[in-house]
């Protein structure tokens, strides 16, 4: 296949995939977790941070504070909803990723699928 | 059959010097323990970003060598492909990323995605019979690419920088360029095609396996 062909085809198929989604694409956003907010499927299992203090993801623990679980003040508090993503990100990323550079296994750290999964919610 | 590295009728042949510029370019991308690696998936997948940005400013590189202006044209089809072929990577890899490039998507991919329409608007702004109808003079031309190469290169960095996991800091991407014109401008001249692609390629494998549990 000859270069610009090969370009076109690829931006072809990169813009499909962008637009109209993935074949395999394990969900899209939609109303989770009690909200309107639309957030991508997202898992997280207690059992695979047994090591980790409460207190460093539970911040009504510090704060004094009682309710329902997080995610449902995350998606349907206006004040947070909107910044959910970022949120999030910092909080799991942040230290998944901070627990790879400092040498020891940790969860994911890049790989979007991995934590983005409908199999096992909050 | 012996194998020899291609050669450029009338020039030296560096061919060598630049497989291992490459090749050090994409390693000098990673002065972090191995450690930090996000799977070999996502190691390739970035890898090939490197490769790109590492073609796409060694066409950078000033030099007033005819052939060089010829590498210059040759190159350029050659980073954008490699550029869509490390966004697809990602793409059919990982389905959720493409929600980045979407609303509400992070900043540094729309960087990314304004980089890939400037270097695709670059190619096809630069070839003979569109450049004649939109600019005037040879001046004029120059002037319009190298302001719109130097927007691509700012959006190519936001991206990099802003992803922050390979590279550490915004010091190490201002001495790149600087570390890459001084190991690659002596070669750059003697450079062939299959040389740069030997070399982004060996780069690329060793990215991904010094990374390898």
């Amino acid at each position: 296949m000859r270069l610009p062909r090969f370009i076109a085809a690829t931006a072809l198929v990169l813009t499909l995939l962008i637009v109209l989604g993935h074949p395999w694409s394990p969900g899209d956003r939609a109303p989770r977790f009690g909200g309107q907010h639309a957030v991508l499927p997202m898992r997280f299992s207690h059992d695979d941070h047994a090591g980790q203090a409460c207190h460093d993801c539970h911040h009504e623990f510090v704060d004094r504070r009682s309710g329902p679980p997080c995610m449902t003040c995350h998606v349907t508090d206006r004040t947070v909803a909107a910044r959910l993503q970022q949120q999030f990100h910092d909080l799991c990323q942040g230290c998944h990723t901070e627990t790879l550079h400092a040498g020891r296994d940790s969860g994911p750290t890049r790989q979007c699928r991995a934590c983005h999964a409908p199999d096992h919610d909050f | 059959m012996a194998w020899s590295w291609p050669n450029i009728p009338g020039h030296k042949n560096d061919g060598r010097a630049v497989a291992f510029g490459l090749a050090l370019l994409i390693l000098v991308f990673a002065p972090v323990p191995i450690h930090r690696s996000a799977g070999w998936v996502w190691d390739l997948g970035a890898a090939l970003g490197f490769w790109a940005l590492a073609a796409l400013v060694l066409q950078m590189l000033p030099c007033r060598d005819g052939i060089a202006l010829q590498r210059h044209r040759s190159l350029a089809p050659w980073v954008l492909a490699l550029c869509l072929v490390h966004a697809l990577w990602f793409l059919i890899a990982d389905p959720i990323t493409r929600f980045d490039l979407r609303n509400g998507g992070a900043v540094h991919l729309w960087a990314a995605l304004a980089g890939l329409a400037v270097l695709a608007g670059l190619i096809l702004q630069a070839r003979l019979p569109e450049r004649l109808r939109l600019y005037p003079t040879y001046r004029a031309f120059r002037s319009a690419h190298r302001h719109a190469a130097l927007c691509a290169i700012a959006a190519v960095a936001i991206h990099v920088l802003f992803s922050g996991y390979y590279v550490a800091g915004a010091g190490l991407i201002a001495v790149l360029p600087l570390i890459l014109v001084a190991l690659l401008r002596p070669a750059w001249a003697g450079l062939s095609p299959s040389c740069l692609g030997l070399g982004g390629a060996s780069a690329t494998l060793i990215f991904v396996l010094m990374r390898l549990p």
